[in-house]
């Protein structure tokens, strides 16, 4: 009897240890288990392989304004550095000479020379000592051996009306002159050539649109003016492409004329001619349109080549080489998609990209002089989903056999970068678009299969008796059974192996792979306590991702070719809309994005399964087109049958249609308590509508098209004249408010004003006396009535705002006293509430409380929002990611305006913290340790299952995903919890009262028999 | 002495009734500048604004000319509203048909900001109520005027004082209106807050004084020693009183 | 014979009491202490008694009246925190004048005997309200009593929106 007692203990205490989920309490030194960063360059520009030294690296500079070194080897980022964003960190050369690699940053301003291997600056010239202006022309930039010696590597560079030239191996600025009657050019073009006394002279030809040329000679040495010609030539014009030659030949592209301009730029002596004109019909090749290239876009042409790229109808190259006045065809090749140039032995080679005949493949070619290079040709596939190449990048070099090799760097449309080795394999590849990231949206997991069957269960089904149900109840259980002991075995069997491996990445792609489908399928389940989520992102480019949130690898893409982000403000956004979650089995979860078509005016609408990644319409997998472009689209909270949220679409016509049609009665339902309202950015112009019935004969048929008509009901003027709106923000709809009001010292309540139609808008600019000025109104967009309206003078942006529940917290640049500043602002409605039940805009209560402060901030941000959790029960932090590259929570607590400078008993008894002006950030408020994370564009919170649990991921430059738990973990179990002892001791005891009891009573009752 | 006293005082009287009346005098001939002026460098010290509204069912909105609202000084508080002309029976009706049908009430009011961009028209900003809850409130409303400190006006906001709406079609009908009953405000905006580096700076310098002043303890000899007088006492009379069996007092409070 | 009936006497003295031995050894049987042998008068105890019984009703009447006192005094001492101590003194002050409101029909059972036994039955019910009153004061003084707005404050529904409500700048 107690044998088998024990031995059920036994199994009992083995069933509910194997029961444990594994724990995901985050701990200090549990860093990078729940965290991951990947940091992206964005789109590159200009791209080197390193052909030199040890070629290991491929250098990039990007539109993020980034120079980086990637791996050749594993397409890892080396190093990397970021210049300002605009135009004064703009990376407007790339130079390699072999041993240095030069920038030219800042439209000419300055000059810097970096390590290759390891990315450290070396030098750094400034060619202006003057503050660098934010908007100047593209400088001209010319790196050249002066005395043709390699051991004397300059560079030239024009900024600002002067040349300079920089001496490559230290740094030294070699002279610097100013170009005289530069008033009128529009760009330059820099030559180099020699002069009769075989000194080296640089050329500095300035192009007047509409006039011609003005050529002004330096020595190169020492700068002094040698010689000033003009080459008259009136058919120059802005977009007219010209470039240099050797043997001091300028050739320019006239297509009016369809001809080529060829003049030589005589020294001083002799008198200087005009253009020639090559007709180019006298080639033979059909043109349209075409432009003229240089082989390398900033050296001159090597080895007197006189050799220049003819880019004809987009379609097709001719390289094509200067025959005295005349121009021959080297190689001609048809319908190329990207081409490039690099040197070989002191030669050029040609690498062409282009289309296969069975549009399947990509072909590359390599080309010299004298042909194309057979063993060079490769046929390649590119990942579906990448669009097509626009940029081509290759190095060739000698292999070890002796024979010539190349390696391809190409860039496709979807802004990612594929590495191509010899034999046609793609070595690595690089999603570069997500450094461009828009939206960002998490979506949870569906449940498993048996939890749907379970709710599957449930489901109203009529006719359905109660035998039936019953015996679906059973088998829903047996199936149950079954699935939890294949789990329970597979725990045993990663139990021996030593953790739970789910799925392995790609090394190539970064992309997840997965064992079989049922092993992918498994994994994508949702786990215990939601924390497991895919995280949509959706980037300029117009590519979808799915990523994971555990490690950050991407679960799938999807590329819409022909789609461009919406501007609004002056910002580009791209609308992504979660429709459908996965809550409501058996229908599909549900995203959509909306967004401008790239050939015309209208706006494309997509929508597609956020797990899978696969378009919810497959008739339309690029996404339908809108009839009318659009003035804006919102989702509203209204739920169709089906579970869907409702998109409202307001076309220029102010007219209104529905997203997905199928709710259009719902819609129509619901039609008077639908408020829509616009803000125009520049003029400054509020306007609310509301929906009124199409008449009869308005209604058109087909997809799309407008049911309501929108009503202008209100309009709100804010000044335009000096200032524009840029931010207008708005609650996040699926917030949760869990306590109405604030309790005070004396045990009554202040009610919060939660009125969920209040918008923040932002406008910046200048006030009438020339100095910078905010305004921050808070508006309710159903009435237009301005709530709240205040300004801070002398104050600049960039602002960065957040809006939740009741407050608003915003930070600026205070330009008076020099330094960063937070402001809070927070509603209440007083000590009652007018309507306890529910909120109406219409009939609002009285204009509220409006408790404000002020502190001083010491860091300048990125991007701020707050956390969020399923029910609103935990304390909220504003997360802040600062511009030295951390990322810091700070309690709501602390960001309280009703904080005072002196405090009472009462406000001791509320909890309130003494006033401090200035906002101190501990150092133990950062939740991303050591990885800094820099170019954030913005930063992206999602409740998590656990109500102590809030997901944060960072995007821009740099991804950065965690989890923000601002009460910390209060309701999980810590996870050094002694199950074993409190268990054991439980059993203990309770095994030691029933023996005891047992005993005793035997006791007794011997007693008693005495 | 009386006679002193009585002249003395009429004196005193008359030139205080001087002073009033050149006090009425100048305030007479302070003239109120209107808003719509050439160079927006005026400094307005009182605002009028001619404010409509539109009462009609129906597509076309029609606004008509309703009174004016009038403030005295460009700050925070309170205004006059000045009806031109009394509700016409027909407008009356017009009314009734839109509160029963449930339309909107809507008012507007012209905004120099927005005629400043497009030379033509006057440039207006509006808002709405329901008009079944403007019957409601009797015919009580509240306008507020929210503009910027240079007097440009930047929104309307109309709000009836009752905001449901329960009367039914026959008591709408039976209803007399004529006249509005308006109070209005004007909100200007609100100069945002700066961190109070000044009080805090007071408040540690104040500290820092009080305690080098106050090192010493000067209370009562009670005040002090309470706590060990007291439970003396207590056990006093504990052990006195037998009718108090129960011990185990608390702690302190 | 004599020893057989004194051994079977020895056996059983220990659990028999013989109260028939009626052998009068002892004449002399000592009175008990305060014991007179007189008779007494009965009329006076009548009176006497009616008097007693008032009395003694009024004392059980007024018994919770009498514990006020000292029941104020404790709270006093007991404090306003929330600690082990006063919860059980304002248990105890809570639970006494309920259990004595419970056993009413019991108390009056009691006080039948008594002519004021309305008033003061009336008198007890009021003192125990009383005393129930007082530690209700106690507890409010304490904090413990939901009295105020803000400890129905987590029983307040999310205000219902009657307006939705979206938009932004124009695209």
């Amino acid at each position: 009897m107690a044998a088998s007692s024990s031995i059920t203990t036994v199994t009992l205490v083995a069933l509910f240890l194997a029961h444990f989920p594994s724990f995901e309490a985050l701990y200090e030194d549990q860093v990078g288990k729940f965290d991951w960063r990947q940091q992206y360059v964005g789109n590159i520009k200009q791209c080197i392989i390193e052909h030199g030294g040890t070629r290991r690296h491929i250098f990039v500079s990007t539109d993020a304004n980034v120079l980086a070194g990637i791996h050749a080897k594993t397409g890892n980022v080396a190093w990397r550095h970021i210049f300002r964003q605009g135009d004064i960190g703009v990376i407007n050369a790339l130079i390699y000479t072999g041993q240095e690699l030069v920038t030219v940053t800042g439209n000419g301003f300055a000059v810097r020379m970096w390590d290759p291997s390891s990315g450290v600056l070396q030098w750094e010239t400034l060619t202006s000592q003057t503050t660098p202006m934010e908007k100047s022309q593209t400088p001209a930039v010319l790196k050249f051996n002066e005395e043709n010696s390699a051991k004397k590597p300059r560079i030239a560079v024009t900024y600002a009306g002067h040349v300079s030239v920089v001496n490559i191996k230290n740094g030294e600025e070699l002279w610097k002159d100013a170009i005289p009657n530069s008033d009128s050019v529009q760009d330059f073009l820099l030559q180099v050539s020699t002069d009769e006394d075989d000194d080296g002279v640089l050329v500095v030809i300035g192009r007047v649109p509409g006039i011609g040329f003005r050529v002004v000679r330096f020595n190169a040495k020492d700068g002094s003016v040698l010689g000033q010609t003009q080459i008259p030539s009136p058919w120059v014009q802005e977009d007219t492409k010209c470039i240099t030659l050797s043997g001091d030949k300028i050739v320019c592209a006239d297509t009016q004329s369809k001809s080529i301009r060829i003049a030589t730029v005589k020294p001083k002596q002799q008198t200087q001619s005009g253009f020639i004109s090559v007709p180019l019909i006298k080639l033979q090749l059909q043109i349209q349109d075409f432009r003229v290239e240089p082989l390398e876009k900033f050296s001159m042409d090597a080895g007197d080549h006189q050799s220049f790229v003819l880019r004809l109808n987009e379609e097709s190259i001719a390289w094509v080489k200067l025959d005295g006045d005349d121009i021959r065809i080297i190689q001609n090749i048809p319908s190329v998609l990207a081409h490039s140039f690099d040197l070989y032995k002191e030669q050029y080679m040609l690498t062409t990209a282009s289309e296969d005949q069975s549009k399947r493949f990509i072909l590359l070619q390599s080309f010299s002089k004298d042909g194309e290079v057979a063993s060079l040709k490769n046929r390649i596939q590119l990942p579906t989903q990448s669009g097509s190449i626009i940029m081509v990048s290759a190095s060739h070099m000698d292999k070890k056999d002796k024979s010539i090799g190349s390696r391809v760097l190409v860039k496709t449309s979807d802004e990612g970068l594929h590495l191509i080795q010899q034999g046609g394999q793609i070595t690595w590849s690089r999603e570069e678009s997500l450094a461009s990231a828009l939206s960002v949206e998490m979506v949870d997991l569906p449940v498993s299969e048996t939890e749907a069957q379970f709710e599957d269960e449930f489901g109203t089904k009529k006719g359905d008796n109660i035998f039936s149900m019953f015996a679906r109840r059973i088998s829903t259980q047996m199936s149950q059974l079954q699935s939890y002991f294949v789990h329970l075995k597979k725990k045993i069997e990663s139990f021996q192996h030593g953790g739970v491996v789910h799925h392995g990445v790609d090394q190539l792609t970064y992309a997840v792979q997965y064992e079989s489908d049922e092993t992918m399928g498994e994994y994508l389940t949702r786990d215990e306590f939601s924390l497991h989520k895919i995280i949509i992102v959706a980037t300029k480019p117009g590519k979808v991702f799915g990523l994971d949130s555990e490690d950050g690898a991407i679960l799938w893409s999807y590329f819409l070719p022909n789609v461009a982000p919406i501007e609004r403000g002056g910002k580009l956004t791209l609308p992504l809309m979660i429709q459908r979650t996965t809550a409501h089995f058996p229908n599909p979860p549900q995203c959509t994005i909306i967004a401008k078509s790239k050939d015309s005016d209208k706006n494309v609408i997509f929508s597609f399964n956020p797990i899978n990644g696969k378009p919810s319409l497959p008739e339309y997998p690029v996404g339908q087109v809108l009839p009318n472009p659009l003035r804006q689209a919102t989702m509203q909270n209204i739920v169709d049958l089906e579970f869907m949220k409702v998109i409202v679409l307001l076309d220029k016509d102010n007219k209104v249609s529905v997203y997905p049609s199928t709710a259009e009665s719902i819609v129509a339902k619901n039609m008077d308590k639908i408020y829509l309202f616009t803000a125009d950015s520049t003029s400054g112009a509020l306007n609310g509508y509301r929906l009124l019935p199409l008449e009869e004969n308005e209604l058109l048929k087909g997809e799309f098209h407008p049911i309501f008509s929108a009503e202008e009901v209100w309009h709100v003027q804010l000044p335009s004249l000096l200032q524009r709106i840029t931010h207008v923000v708005s609650k996040r709809p699926t917030e949760e408010v869990h306590s109405q009001g604030r309790v005070l010292g004396d045990r009554t309540v202040l009610y919060k004003y939660l009125n969920p139609n209040l918008v923040v808008v932002i406008s910046e600019g200048e006030d009438a006396t020339a100095k910078s000025h905010v305004t921050v109104y808070l508006i309710d967009v159903v009435t237009g009535n301005i709530v709240f309206q205040t300004d801070h003078k002398r104050v600049e942006g960039p602002v960065h705002v957040v809006h939740s529940e009741n407050w608003v917290v915003y930070h600026f640049w205070n330009n008076r006293f020099r330094r960063n500043e937070v402001t809070v602002l927070e509603l209440f409605e007083g000590k009652s509430q007018k309507n306890s039940t529910a909120f109406s805009s219409l009939d609002p209560p009285s204009a509220p409380l409006v408790e404000r402060q002020s502190y001083v901030f010491s860091e300048a941000l990125q991007a701020i929002t707050t956390t969020q959790t399923e029910k609103g029960i935990t304390s909220k932090h504003v997360l802040m990611v600062l511009q030295s590259g951390g990322i810091v929570s700070l309690p709501k607590r602390i960001l309280d305006p009703r904080r005072p400078l002196v405090p009472t008993q009462q406000h001791k008894e509320e909890g309130l913290i003494p006033y401090t002006p200035e906002l101190v950030v501990p150092q133990t408020a950062y939740i991303n340790y050591n990885q800094s994370v820099f170019g954030v564009r913005s930063i992206h919170t999602s409740p998590a299952g656990l109500e102590s649990t809030c997901l944060v991921l960072a995007y821009g430059l740099d991804f950065y995903f965690t989890r923000a738990t601002p009460s910390n973990l209060f309701d999980v179990l810590k996870e050094d919890f002694d199950y074993l002892l409190i268990g054991t001791v439980l059993i203990g005891l309770l095994v030691a009262a029933i023996v005891t009891r047992r005993l005793a009573s035997m006791k007794a009752l011997r007693q008693a028999w005495q | 002495m009386a006679a002193y006293i009585e002249n003395s005082s009429k004196a005193a009287a008359k030139i205080c009734f001087q002073l009033l009346l050149t006090v009425c005098v100048i305030f007479a001939t302070k003239t109120s500048k209107r808003l719509v002026s050439d160079d927006g460098d005026d400094i307005i010290s009182s605002l009028s604004l001619p404010i409509q509204h539109s009462i009609q069912t129906g597509d076309q909105l029609v606004f008509i000319e309703r009174g004016s609202l009038n403030f005295k000084s460009l700050t925070h508080g309170t205004g006059s509203y000045h009806q031109s002309s009394a509700l016409m029976p027909h407008e009356s009706n017009l009314l009734k048909e839109l509160a029963a049908s449930g339309g909107l009430y809507r008012a507007r009011v012209p905004t120099q900001l927005l005629s400043l961009q497009t030379s033509e028209d006057i440039g207006y900003v509006s808002s709405y109520m329901k008009a079944c809850s403007l019957l409601e409130s009797n015919m009580s409303d509240e306008v507020t005027i929210h503009a910027d400190q240079s007097g440009q006006v930047l929104g309307i906001s109309i709000l009836p004082i009752k905001g449901t709406c329960t009367k039914s079609i026959d008591e709408i009908s039976a209803m007399d209106l004529t006249t509005f009953n308006t109070t209005v405000t004007l909100s200007l905006v609100v100069p945002g807050p700066v961190p109070d580096t000044q009080a805090y700076l007071e408040k540690m310098e104040e500290e820092r004084l009080q305690k080098k002043a106050n090192g010493t303890d000067n209370r009562s000899f009670f005040a002090k020693y309470w706590m060990y007088i007291i439970p003396v006492v207590l056990f006093l009379m504990i052990s006195g009183g037998q009718e108090q069996p129960r011990g185990g007092g608390g702690g302190g409070s | 014979m004599a020893t057989s009936v004194n051994v079977v006497k020895n056996r059983r003295s220990k659990w028999v009491i013989d109260l028939t031995r009626s052998k009068q050894e002892r004449v002399d049987v000592v009175s008990p202490v305060g014991y007179t042998d007189r008779t007494l008068s009965e009329a006076a105890s009548q009176e006497k008694d009616s008097t007693l019984v008032t009395k003694k009703c009024w004392d059980i009447a007024l018994a919770p009246l009498k514990q006020l006192p000292m029941n104020l005094f404790l709270m006093y001492m007991a404090g306003n925190t929330i600690s082990i101590f006063p919860i059980m003194m304002v248990g105890m002050m809570v639970w006494r004048p309920i259990q004595a409101l419970m056993s009413l029909k019991a108390t009056f059972r009691l006080l039948e005997g008594s002519p004021q036994s309305y008033i003061q039955m009336f008198v007890f019910f009021v003192s125990n309200l009383l005393g129930i009153s007082l530690a209700l004061y106690k507890c409010s003084s304490m904090g413990l009593l939901p009295i105020y707005s803000s400890d129905w404050l987590s029983f307040l529904e999310p205000q219902e929106r009657m307006e939705f409500s979206g938009g932004g700048l124009t695209f």
